[in-house]
Order: structure tokens, then sequence, then C-alpha cells
């Protein structure tokens, strides 16, 4: 088995930012397009996206709406907004900056 | 989250009674999803389900923050859905609270005492200040007649006590008033024999039932035809509370007969039930006053000298009160009435329209401000202890917060708790408020009618509004403090809570609380104050010892006869074990007055001091003993000075100061009482013959506790019993009362010296014996009930304070058990650890105190004219009330810091 990592509260906000650049999606395709960009090595629970994406668009960077999937069945579909745009390139900077600080320090001298 | 794990399946038996299509959509929609991709890669369908719910996690969480985002949305839950909310939440709440039952236990006891406080003097300050007396029908329109005085020398002064033939004129302005009625209260004899007992009554004119618009339980009223004059008939209404003690609630009793004032009177009503006319205190019976009267000759229906009645009058629809006060003020002047009257105010019986404000009602609304403050302790206690348990529960919470627990979920929960913990001491703070009300009343205030229902709505409605105020106030306290971001820390291992800014909103609580005891007892100090130095100024007597009986002979004994008895009762009184001396007197101090006619030679008008004539009285050489007169130059009286013996007389320093000044008042002469061959003046005539003054003694006070006034400077003198200034009819009675003098409890010796003085006579004797003290009590009064509330409160805050201390501390303690076991490791001793710990009680407390006392130091001329001879900035009650509140501190804290001291530095090391 690949070692699992446990996702950083905070960084599944970026996450979730992300992946709702590609267009509206609904939860099960966010968690279905996370499985894959991580070759499946980044656990969550699943149903713990749906509480972050309702933080997410409480704050305004997500909205949603209800529509039909693939196979026309009622799915909620959640959309980035301006704000939440905007959230996600200073989110991006900052998590870039922090990662290349650490692994700085990780890296052996 | 344990509970999380416990309650699972019940909760999944909720949610699926739930209609929660939406929540459920989307999850199904995941789950099935899930699957499906994984019966594409070749799992079995079966197993494909299990594992997608395996990895979607927990699905009745992620449910209830569906439904709490839905609900957000906009979609609103249908009330069935709320009421299941709700009641998923009490009962989550009840389980919580039951985990911590002594943690349940203090705040419910806390909010009891604390309600219970704040409903009760409620209840009486509606009582005394805010409801019309009971039973009255449209009370807004009912007033008392108020008749104010003003005296020669320009003092004014009212009086609601006045004469039938006022009472007649005010009746006759039909124009103003729609009913006018009068009575006359009275302490009556019912029953006979050695049974027969005293009953409150009131007798009333014929209009009075209808003028208050009363009802009866029972029968009927009483009617303009029962009081015709001149003897009424005799028809009696029982009071309700009466009618249930002493006929045990009957409805036969109706035209039953029943001996009052040893006449024989028919039952024809039972009052309804809380009724007592327009008086606040319980009323006995109620009698026609033509009944009544019958044996008091005509004299009172015409002379307008005889003030006997109170007046009330229903107003006509339309006429306001003071186009009502000019009538009868007009009426008033054009017939009847003293020179001195100057007008009549209608008083409307519903108090606070009244502009008139008795010191008791002044104090009891101080009161209930200051339940209110014991309210606001409490509900910053509760907070303190809810914010204290709150802290236990941080890790808990912060893990559901991260989880995805709505806040708005958890702000709903907690104060699903706080608000339980409030209903729940608010139920048990009603009884505590009737018990109190009814103590309060009982000790306090005797002659205010008790409520004849357990709780009045009004209280029921205030006391539970002031315990949901309380309740979302102490809620709120640790909501404020958890619904911080930072709570996420509390998730990083090991983090240790407890950090500086929990403690500093329980400090900041805790000084709160601290501070308003100060105010509270600085208060309580006052007023204690206040009552010690009203009671223990010199009067110039000392009325510790001392009885005072009344006696009615029934009209068996009449004037010279009736004295004689009362002679010869006090003689024999003297014989019984425990009492020391009696004597007859005609007038004293706080009770009966006699104010005659006086002259000095050499002067064309009395004698006053501050327009006020000297006080007479009339003194055997025992009187003297017992009221403590004390001579300063001559003698006192002896056995010499007796009837037909020269004429002597005793002056006070003021009168022998003022009237002969600069000159020796020994040897002058005065005057006293009437030549009734010739027509009444204030100045005694010289036809009289003269008195010789043979001593001068101390002032003494006369008539008021509170030596303000005309009670400074007041002129008195006594001439010997036997030379009292005669009456013309020489059948005359001198005697009003007896003075007795005991060596026990005069409390406890009134009843043995009543039956005494019933069982030894022959004729039928009854008496009223009462320590002399209940004449000058319902002055102090209101300074007791000022004096007890005030230290009740203070000490009921101050042990709520001390809990909420004790937590505080504990919750420090044992938050800082490492850093105490570092101490103790590196060789800090046990006290110097105790220490620590008593220093921050103290400090804690100091703070609160130095608020408090200057909170009181600027509230300080509000409460001024209440208090007696101090100051409201005493410096050594407010010294006092820090000290107090210190002692209490450290002895919260002492606990705390024994336990502190005991740390095993070990085990200490090794939590965490």
């Amino acid at each position: 088995m690949t070692p699992d990592v446990e996702i950083l509260r905070g960084t599944l906000d970026v996450i979730l930012l992300r992946a709702l650049t590609q267009g509206p999606l609904h939860g099960y395709a966010i968690s279905r397009w996370i499985r894959e960009r991580t070759d499946e090595q980044l656990t969550i629970e699943e149903g713990a996206l749906y509480p972050a994406l309702h933080r997410l668009a409480r704050k305004g960077w997500v909205d949603s709406t209800w529509g039909y999937s693939e196979n026309n069945r009622k799915a909620r579909y959640y959309r980035l907004t301006a704000a939440g745009r905007k959230r996600l390139l200073v989110e991006t900077t900052s998590w870039e900056q922090y990662a290349r600080l650490v692994s700085r320090i990780l890296e052996p001298a | 989250m344990s509970d999380d794990a416990r309650f699972t399946p019940r909760r999944v038996l909720q949610a699926l009674r739930r209609p929660r299509a939406e929540a459920d959509d989307e999850i199904a929609f995941h789950i099935e999803m899930r699957a499906e991709e994984l019966v594409a890669r070749g799992v079995a369908p079966d197993e494909a389900l299990r594992q997608a719910i395996a990895h979607f996690g927990d699905v009745e969480r992620v449910r209830n923050e569906i439904d709490a985002f839905n609900t957000w949305e906009g979609r609103r839950m249908s009330i069935r859905e709320s009421l299941e909310a709700l009641r998923h939440d009490v009962a989550y709440a009840t389980r919580s609270l039951r985990r911590e039952p002594a943690l349940a236990a203090g705040v419910v006891v806390t909010f009891a005492l604390a309600i219970g406080a704040t409903a009760a003097m409620f209840g009486l300050v509606r009582q005394l200040m805010l409801a019309p007396p009971p039973g009255i029908t449209e009370p807004s329109r009912v007033a008392q007649a108020e008749l104010r005085f003003v005296t020669d020398d320009g003092e004014m002064y009212t009086a609601s006590t006045t004469s039938y033939p006022v009472f007649r004129g005010l009746a006759s302005q039909t124009a103003a008033f729609s009913a006018v009625a009068a009575s006359h209260a009275d302490t009556i004899l019912f029953g006979r024999g050695a049974s027969a007992t005293g009953v409150s009554s009131i007798a009333v004119t014929g209009e009075y039932f209808s003028a208050l618009g009363a009802r009866v339980a029972l029968g009927r009223t009483l009617g303009p035809a029962d009081d015709e004059a001149p003897d009424g008939n005799s028809v009696v209404v029982l009071g309700h509370a009466f009618w249930q003690r002493t006929f045990g609630g009957d409805r036969g009793v109706i035209g039953s007969e029943v001996v009052v004032e040893d006449q024989r009177f028919t039952v024809v009503g039972v009052a309804a039930q809380g009724f007592n006319g327009d008086q606040r205190s319980t009323v006995d019976l109620f009698l026609p006053l033509n009944a009544a009267m019958r044996d008091r000759g005509g004299a009172w229906r015409s002379e307008d000298h005889l003030n006997v009645v109170t007046i009330v009058a229903r107003l006509r629809d339309g006429v306001t009160f003071d186009a009502a006060s000019a009538a009868a003020s007009r009426a008033l002047r054009d017939g009847v009435g003293s020179r001195e009257l100057a007008g009549v105010e209608l008083e409307s019986v519903v108090p606070g329209r009244s502009a008139r404000q008795s010191q008791q009602a002044r104090i009891a609304r101080w009161l209930s401000g200051v339940s209110w403050i014991v309210l606001l302790i409490a509900t910053a206690n509760v907070a303190t202890l809810l914010l204290l348990r709150a802290v236990r529960r941080r890790r808990e919470v912060a893990v559901r917060i991260a989880l995805g627990i709505s806040r708005a979920r958890l702000v709903r929960q907690l104060l699903t708790e706080s608000l339980l913990l409030a209903s729940i001491g608010a139920g048990a703070g009603l009884f505590v408020a009737r018990w109190l009300s009814d103590v309060i009343r009982a000790t306090l205030i005797p002659n205010l009618a008790p409520s004849e229902r357990l709780v009045e709505p009004q209280v029921l409605l205030v006391s539970l509004g002031a315990a949901m105020a309380a309740g979302l106030l102490a809620g709120l306290a640790p909501l404020a403090q958890l619904a911080k971001p930072q709570i996420t820390n509390e998730l990083h291992a090991g983090a240790a809570p407890g950090s500086r800014h929990h403690s500093r909103a329980q400090r900041t609580l805790v000084g709160l609380q601290v501070a308003l005891c100060t105010v509270l007892l600085v208060g309580a100090g006052l007023f204690v104050r206040s009552l010690d130095r009203i009671r223990s100024q010199d009067l110039g007597y000392n009325v510790e010892r001392l009885l005072f009986a009344t006696i009615d002979f029934r009209g068996a004994l009449r004037g010279s006869e009736s004295d004689a008895a009362h002679v010869e009762i006090a003689r024999r009184l003297e014989q019984v074990a425990g009492v020391s001396g009696a004597t007859v007197v005609e007038a004293m101090p706080f009770g009966f007055h006699h104010i005659p006619p006086i002259s000095v030679p050499g002067h064309d008008r009395p004698p006053t001091a501050g327009g006020q004539l000297p006080i007479m009285y009339a003194a055997t050489p025992k009187y003297l003993e017992f009221m403590d007169v004390k001579l300063l130059r001559g003698r006192l009286f002896d056995a010499r000075d007796r009837r037909g013996s020269p004429y002597v007389v005793l002056v006070n320093e003021t009168m022998a100061r003022e009237t002969w000044p600069g000159e020796s008042a020994i040897g002058k002469c005065i005057r006293a009482g009437m030549d009734w061959s010739q027509p009444p003046t204030p100045l005694a005539p010289k036809t009289l013959p003269c008195r010789e003054v043979v001593g001068v003694v101390r002032d003494s006070r006369a008539r008021s506790l509170l030596p303000r006034g005309r009670e400074t400077s007041l002129m008195q003198y006594y001439v010997p019993f036997g030379q009292i200034p005669e009456h013309p009819n020489a059948n005359a009675s001198y005697v009003n009362a007896l003075l007795i003098r005991v060596t026990g409890d005069p409390e406890r010796m009134a009843p043995l010296v009543q039956q005494a003085i019933q069982g030894a006579s022959a004729t039928p004797t009854f008496a009223r014996v009462s320590p002399y003290q209940d004449l000058l009590d319902p002055q102090l009064r209101p300074w007791r009930l000022g004096a007890t509330l005030f230290s009740t409160l203070g000490a009921l805050a101050m042990a709520i304070a001390a809990v909420g201390l004790f937590g505080v501390v504990s919750y420090v303690v044992s938050q800082r058990r490492k850093e105490i076991g570092v101490r103790l490791a590196l060789g800090g001793t046990p006290s110097v650890v105790a220490g620590l710990v008593l220093r921050l009680a103290v400090r804690m407390v100091a703070v609160g105190v130095a608020v408090g006392t200057l909170v009181a130091l600027i509230a300080a001329p509000a409460v001024q004219s209440m208090l007696f001879a101090t100051s409201a900035r005493e410096v050594g009650v407010i010294a006092g009330a820090a000290l107090l509140l210190t002692g209490v501190a450290i002895a919260a804290a002492l606990v705390p810091a024994w336990r502190a001291s005991r740390v095993s530095p070990l085990t200490a090391l090794q939590s965490d």
C-alpha cells in the first residue's frame, strides 16, 4: 500500500478551490479528481468534502446550484465565484512560498 | 466524540424518520457514484457499496452538516423538524449535564436562589407600589381622599382620617363622583368569653362595596339599607381568608349568627378572595358603619372635629383626578372643615399613579433593584461555571468543529444547555420566591395582606423572563470563546488548554461578581449601621423591658370606676411572677398624646417650640422611674404630690430654656388645661391655678425616631397623675393604659400579663398587651426591612460569588499542575505553593473590590436620603465590605490551595 498522507486542514480549502477552476462540479466529481491527481495517495474521508464546501460557500468563495449529472441524476453543483478565484490566487502563492521554505529547511545541507 | 459513537444507532433511527430529501440525495448520489466506480474496477456490488460508505465516513454527521447548509441557504425547516431538532437538543443537553451532576446542581441552585430572590422582591414591590388593592373593579377610577392642612405657623401636613361631616360634604359632589364611601378600620372582638379574639374589621357606609365595585364569593355585599342611622343592620360580611380560617370555608355560614363586640350579627356574605377593601392589610370583617358605632353615641355623625373615617370615591367617567380634587376642595371650604384645611387631594388607589411614596415603597424599590443585581451576579457566576465546563470540553468541541459540526448547531446546543438549567432554576426559584416573600411578610411587613395565590402571574412572567435572559447571557459567554477560530489549535496534540485569554474572561466575570457584591455589602452595611444607630439612639428612656396594656371593660365600668379598676389591676399585676412594676398612664411617648392649652404668666402667647405646643404627661412616680425621666435640677414627684396637694410640674430642658431664657425655671408658674365655663382657647386662662415648677428634666423623644423638624426641640412637661387638668364631668376617666415593667422577655411576658388581667376581673375584661417596642416598631420597620433584606441578599450574592471564585481557582490550579509540580520538584515548599494560589485569589478579588468601591462611592448620593446618621461613603462600612470579601476569597481558595500544595511532583510531570 502507498503511504497514507493525512490531509492538512486549511490545505483542503485550496485543493477544493483549485478543483473548481475546471468549472462547476458536484462533490463526487471533486473527490474523484483529487484521487486521480494524487494517485490515490491522499486519503480523505470523502464525506468531509461537504462540510468544507459549505464552509467555502458561506465565505462566498463558492456557490451552488442543483442540476443533473451525466447519468441524469439530481446532484448539487459547486462553482467558483470571483472572490473564490482571488482567494485561490492568494492561497496558492502563500502555499507555494511555504512549501518552498519548508523543503529548503528539510533539504540535506 | 465518544458520545457520537455511543448514540449513533439512535441518531440513525431518527435520521431515517426525518424527511431530509436533499441531504439524502446529495449523499446517496455520492455513494452510488463511488460504488459504481468500484464495480467498474471489478469489485463485487455488495462489497463496492460497503467500501463506498466506508470511504464516505460518518454519514450522519455529513447529513447534519448538509441539513444545516440547506437551512442556511434559506430553505426553511418545517415546524415539525424544528421541534424535532429542539427535542434532540434538549435530550443531548440533558445527557451531557447528567454527566456533571455537581455542576448542574450548582447552576440550578444559583439560579433558583437568585431568581427566587428577584421574583420575591418584584412581587413585594408590585404589591406595595404598582398594583391596586385586589378586588377593586376599574381601580384607575377609584381614589382615596387625602386632606391637606396648613397650620398657623405655615407647616403643611396631610391626613387621610377625617370626620363623617367631611364625608357627607364629599358625597354631595355627585357631578364628580359616582359613589363616595367612608370606612373606619378597627380591631374588634369576635366571639364570646375566653375564646374571644381581636380581629381586624372595617366598618363601612352603604356605598362602600359599590364604590369599589367589589364582589362577594358568597351571599351579598353590604348596601345603603344596611347602614341607616341610628343603629344600622346587625349584618356582617366575612373576609375570604377569615372565612377559610375560622369557618373552614363552610358555605352554610350564610345566615348564621356570630358575636361581634358582644352583639349578635348575621353573616350575609363572604367577600371575594383577596378583597381587603381599599387597604393593604388583611380585613376579617366588614360591618355597616352605623352598626359598628352603635354604642358611641351620635356625635361622630355631626361633629366635624371627630376624625373617625377615611374616604374612598369613584370618579365619574371623564372627570380627572385634578378636577375631582378641585370640586372636593371647594365643597369642603364652603361647608364644613377646619380653619387649617387647605384642600383635598384625591389619590388613586393604584400606587404608581399616586404622588405619595412611602419610605417603605422607596426601600422596596431599592431592594428590587438590588435583587436584580443578585440575579446579575448569579448570571455571571453561571457563566463562569459554564465557561469552566466549556474549557474542559474544549478538545471535544474543537474536534466537533473540525469535523464539520456547524457553528449554528454548536451555538444551539450550548444555549439549550444553559436555558435548560435556567428553566429548572426558575421552577425551583418560584418556590424560593414564595417562601421568601412569606418570610418577609411575616417578619418585616406584617401589615401587608399575604397574596392568596401561590404565584402572581406577573411575577411568574418576570421570573421566567429573567431566567431566559440569564440563561442566554450565561450561555453566550462560553460561546464567545468557543466560536473563536483559534480553537482549532486545540487539535494540536499536547497544546496546553487554558491559555491566558480564557482565564482572563473568567477573571473578568469573577471580578464583576465581586464588584457587584461589594456594592451590595456596602449597601447592607450602610443600612445595618443606620438601623443600629436609629435603635441605639438615646430616646431619653429605654423601652426594652416595658409592656403596654389597654383594657376594655366592655362598657361595664366607666369613668372613675374604670380608673379605679386600672389602678387595682396595676396593683395586682405587681404580684405576678416576672412583673417588677406596673402603673397607670394617660399619655406616653409614641402612644397617646395630650396637649392641653397652656399659658405662662407674663407671656400673652402660649409657649411653643417650632410652632408646637408643649406635650403633657401625667406621671406617677413609677412612670417617671419606668420612663427613666432624668432630673437635672430640683426634685421629681413623690407620694406628696396628689390630688388636693399644691400643684407642681416638671418641665424639660427645652421648655425651661425657651420659656425663661437666662433664668432658673424652678419656682416659676405655668397654667394648663381649660376653664370649662369659658370658650376653649389655646391659651390656658388665668382663672386656673398656678402650677409651680419643682424640677427640670432631660428632653426625651416623643413621636418620631428621626430627630428632625419639630422633634429636635420639643417642649414637654409632667404633672402628677392626681393633678391632671380636670374635666368638667365629675365622672371622667383619665387612665388610658397601663405600663408594666417585666424582668423577662416582653414578647413572652405579654400573653401571661394578658391572662393575668383578663382572669382576675369579675367584670368582662379584654386586654391588649404588647411590648412597648411595638409602638416604635412601625417607624423602625423601613430600616429593619432595608437592613435585613440588604444583608440577606448581600450574603446570598457573596455565597454565589464564593462558589464562582472557588470554581475558577480550582480550575487554575488544575491547569497549572505541571508548573506546580515543577516548583515542588525544584524545592518549593507546599506553603509557598499554597501562598501562590491564595495570592491569585486575592488579586482577583482586589480588582473587583476596587471597582465595586468606586461604584458605591459614585452611587452614594442616591441612597443618602434613606440613611440615618450615616454617611453613604462611610469608610468603616466600605473597609468592612472589602475585608469581608477578601476573607471570603481566601476561604474559597483554601481548598484549592491545599490541593495545590499536595500535588505530587511525579504524577504532575507525568500527566499529559
